[in-house]
C-alpha cells in the first residue's frame, strides 16, 4: 500500500470514528431490526416439505377411499349388475311364455 | 436424575438448536457493529444523504440476516459488502431514471439535500482546535466530494480496495468483474483522487 492510500484510508476511517450520536442511534435501531428479523429459518424449512407430505397424504387417502373410485372388487360388482338385469328379464320372459300358454289354451 | 432431554443444554435450559441460534444473532450482531459505520458513510458517499444512506445500509443487513445467517462469519463481508453496492448501484439507476424524467420537479421543489456534503455534519470529538478542526472538515469534505465524483465502478474498486481493504480478488468477486477490472477502475481511481487533492496534500 502506497502512502497515498494509506493516508486515504486513515482519512476516511477517522471519519467512520466521527459520526454523530444520532447517526449512531439510528445505525444501532437498523441493527438490532435486522437481528430481531432472523426468523427461524431451518425451522420453516424443515415444516414446509414435512406439512407438503402430510397433505399428499390425506389427499392420497382420500382419492383411495373416496365412493367415486372403483373398489378393488369394482369388476365384479360391475358384472353383477347386468347378471341382475337378465334375472329380471328371466322372469319377465317366464311371465310372458305362461300368459302366451293361458293365451294360447 | 437428569430431566432434561439430551438436546437440552443443562446450564440454561434452552434447546442446543437455540443455542446455536442466539450465538449466530450475537455474532451477526457483532459483525453488523463492526462494518455498519463503514457502510453508512460509503453509501452515503456514494448516495448523498443521510437517509438513502441509513436505507441502503438496513436494507443490506436485513438481507445478510434473513439469507446469509447461516453462513460462515468469514463470509460475511464479502456478502455484506456485495449487497450495499447492488443495493447502492440499484438506488442511484433508480435516481437517474427518475431524475431523467421528473428533474424538473425537483428543481422547483428545490430539493437540493442529493448535495449534500456527507462529511459536511461529522462533529470533530477528537480535537478541540477550531484552527485544527476547520482545517480537517474542509480537507474531509475535498475528499468526500472527490470520491462522490468518481465514476460509479472506479468509486466502488476504490471504496473496497482501499476503504474497506479487500483484496484485489475479493473486490472482483464484490463488483462481479475481473481482477483486471478492479486494478484499472482501482489505479484510476487512485489517480483522479490524488489530482483532484493534490492542494490539500500539500499543505
Amino acid at each position: 500500500m502506497t502512502d497515498v492510500e494509506k493516508a486515504l484510508r486513515d482519512e476516511l476511517r477517522s471519519a467512520e470514528r466521527r459520526l454523530g450520536p444520532s447517526v449512531e442511534a439510528s445505525l444501532r435501531a437498523a441493527r438490532e431490526r435486522a437481528c430481531a428479523q432472523r426468523a427461524p429459518h431451518k425451522l420453516a424449512s424443515l415444516w414446509l416439505p414435512v406439512s407438503g407430505v402430510a397433505l399428499a397424504s390425506v389427499v392420497f387417502a382420500a382419492l383411495l377411499f373416496s365412493p367415486l373410485s372403483p373398489l378393488p372388487g369394482g369388476s365384479h360388482s360391475r358384472s353383477s349388475f347386468p347378471e341382475t338385469v337378465q334375472a329380471k328379464e328371466l322372469d319377465f320372459y317366464y311371465w310372458l311364455a305362461e300368459t302366451q300358454n293361458g293365451l294360447d289354451s | 436424575m437428569n430431566s432434561l432431554s439430551p438436546t437440552m443444554d443443562a446450564a440454561t435450559g434452552l434447546r442446543h438448536g437455540e443455542i446455536t441460534r442466539l450465538a449466530q444473532t450475537t455474532a451477526m450482531d457483532q459483525f453488523l457493529s463492526t462494518v455498519e459505520r463503514r457502510a453508512y458513510l460509503m453509501a452515503r458517499t456514494a448516495l448523498g444523504n443521510h437517509d438513502d444512506a441509513l436505507d441502503a445500509v438496513q436494507d443490506a443487513m436485513l438481507l445478510l440476516v434473513k439469507k446469509y445467517s447461516h453462513k460462515s462469519d468469514e463470509e460475511w463481508r464479502l456478502l455484506f459488502f456485495r449487497i450495499l453496492h447492488n443495493r447502492i448501484r440499484d438506488m442511484i439507476r433508480r435516481r437517474m431514471v427518475r431524475n431523467r424524467f421528473g428533474g424538473w420537479l425537483n428543481r422547483r421543489l428545490g430539493d437540493d439535500d442529493e448535495l449534500d456534503d456527507p462529511f459536511q455534519h461529522v462533529p470533530d470529538v477528537e480535537s478541540n482546535n477550531p484552527g485544527h478542526n476547520l482545517e480537517r472538515r474542509q480537507s474531509m469534505e475535498a475528499l468526500s466530494r472527490a470520491v462522490a465524483d468518481l465514476p460509479t465502478r472506479q468509486r466502488e474498486a476504490f471504496m473496497l480496495r482501499c476503504w474497506e481493504g479487500l483484496s484485489t480478488a475479493e473486490t472482483a468477486a464484490v463488483m462481479k468483474c475481473s481482477e483486471g477490472s478492479v486494478k484499472t477502475h482501482y489505479s484510476r481511481a487512485l489517480h483522479c483522487l490524488q489530482e483532484q487533492l493534490k492542494e490539500y496534500r500539500d499543505d
